[in-house]
């Protein structure tokens, strides 16, 4: 889904990070630095979230700001920048997914600590677990909904879709997640 | 989830991703059947917002990267990239087997032409014509043009590529897209699954490497295409090419 400026105006995008962002597209690198220290936690949610790797996620953060650095003079603020920025986040954690071939390692390692696990642990290591079983772009969803509190409307836009989609995808995901969830947790 | 009424389900999601307990005793209330259920869903869902991934305690300084491309695949890009090999090779086959013999100039009196033979005499083939023609500008276009010489392929720069659990054939398909060559395989030769690492490595090494491992070599068409036949060159080179043999007369082992 793609936003003219007036759907902008009509939905009342006030974009905290304006001034900012002209400040970087006009080459300031002080500003993208005080960007990258603004999002770079949220991003590194988004990765982790879709990647389950804490190394994999900060070299995947890296790579994000790079993307978002070079194309930033194409952002015409028809969006929030955080909603674009997540987006870019979103869709660079998935591919860079698909080049990890060593997830599946991960998933079993994660299931075999469980074994080992303490109870305060227990919930969070199997919601990992559960999450590690599922597609990236299942997680992706997920995790911007209940990590970062995004509403659908705002999930929609990061995912390039309207928010009616974006509530069936979350629907979908969610049942998967809870399938799989409560098969561990019985 | 099954036998629940759908606006009920929606209801206890709802419910389950808001924390109002008034909202959740009014829903006991009304519907004690679903009361367990409600649970299991908030329970779930707390658990996994708890499992929230930290934000790092510490922002390490930006360091511009360059965001490389992934090295894995999807199974769509392998079929693709595979029919558009097949795709190619049968549009070739077919022009190559339709297409029309040369044109043949004839002459209005059908008269039979005179080809010079290899002779030292520069008038033997000259004398049986009766009349030499006369000068003529050069057509701008002939009915069969002299084929072009094949453009020789921009070289392959180096290749990074990391791949595992992929057929050969998929395997190839990835290096079309690296590197614009194209690979054929030679009817006999086994798809097995590969495995490849290799870090900033020549095409022409890593073809090498993997026909070592994996029973073919590869053949340098030198159009960009490389025919890959099911045999072992235990140098593990392209036999077209002319390699001299260390001094001592033994084989170069290939690094892995």
């Amino acid at each position: 889904m793609t936003l003219s400026s007036s759907d902008a105006l009509d939905r009342g995008i006030s974009d905290p990070d304006r001034w900012l962002v002209q400040q970087a597209q006009g080459g300031s690198a002080d500003a993208f630095t005080q960007l990258y220290r603004s999002y770079y936690g949220q991003v590194l949610r988004i990765a982790k979230g879709i990647l389950l790797d804490a190394d994999e996620s900060e070299d995947a953060v890296q790579e994000i700001f790079h993307l978002a650095r070079r194309n930033l003079p194409r952002f015409d603020f028809r969006s929030r920048f955080s909603t674009w920025l997540f987006r870019v986040a979103v869709n660079h954690s998935i591919q860079h997914g698909r080049g990890l071939w060593k997830r599946k390692n991960v998933s079993l390692e994660t299931a075999a600590e469980i074994g080992h696990s303490t109870e305060q642990n227990w919930d969070r290591e199997v919601v990992q677990t559960a999450l590690a079983q599922l597609k990236r772009e299942d997680r992706a969803i997920l995790i911007l909904f209940y990590w970062h509190d995004l509403s659908l409307t705002e999930i929609g836009d990061v995912l390039n879709c309207n928010a009616n989609a974006a509530k069936t995808r979350l629907f979908r995901a969610r049942d998967r997640f809870r399938k799989i969830y409560e098969e561990m947790d019985a | 989830m099954r036998g629940i009424p759908a606006s009920i389900d929606e209801l206890m999601w709802l419910l389950s991703e808001q924390d109002d307990p008034g909202a959740v005793e009014a829903f006991e209330r009304r519907y004690p059947e679903y009361r367990g259920e409600l649970l299991r869903r908030m329970n779930m869902v707390r658990s996994l917002r708890e499992a929230k991934a930290d934000e790092g305690s510490a922002i390490p300084p930006y360091r511009p990267v360059r965001a490389t491309p992934p090295s894995g695949f999807s199974a769509r890009q392998a079929v693709f990239g595979l029919g558009s090999v097949a795709l190619a090779a049968a549009v070739l086959a077919s022009w190559v087997a339709l297409r029309p013999a040369p044109a043949r100039v004839e002459t209005e009196e059908s008269t039979p032409q005179v080809v010079a033979g290899p002779t030292n005499s520069p008038f033997a083939a000259r004398d049986l014509q009766p009349e030499p023609a006369p000068p003529v500008d050069p057509p701008t276009a002939t009915a069969d043009p002299a084929p072009e010489p094949a453009p020789v392929p921009a070289p392959t720069s180096a290749i990074t590529l990391r791949l595992r659990d992929v057929s050969l054939s998929q395997a190839l398909a990835i290096l079309n897209r690296e590197t614009q060559r194209r690979f054929e395989m030679a009817p006999g030769l086994a798809d097995p699954t590969v495995e490849m690492d290799y870090f900033d490595e020549k095409l022409e090494y890593i073809l090498a490497d993997l026909g070592n491992r994996y029973g073919f070599t590869a053949f340098d068409q030198g159009d960009g295409t490389y025919l890959l036949i099911p045999a072992r060159d235990p140098t593990g080179r392209d036999p077209n090419v002319n390699v001299p043999l260390p001094p001592d007369g033994t084989l170069p082992e290939l690094r892995r």
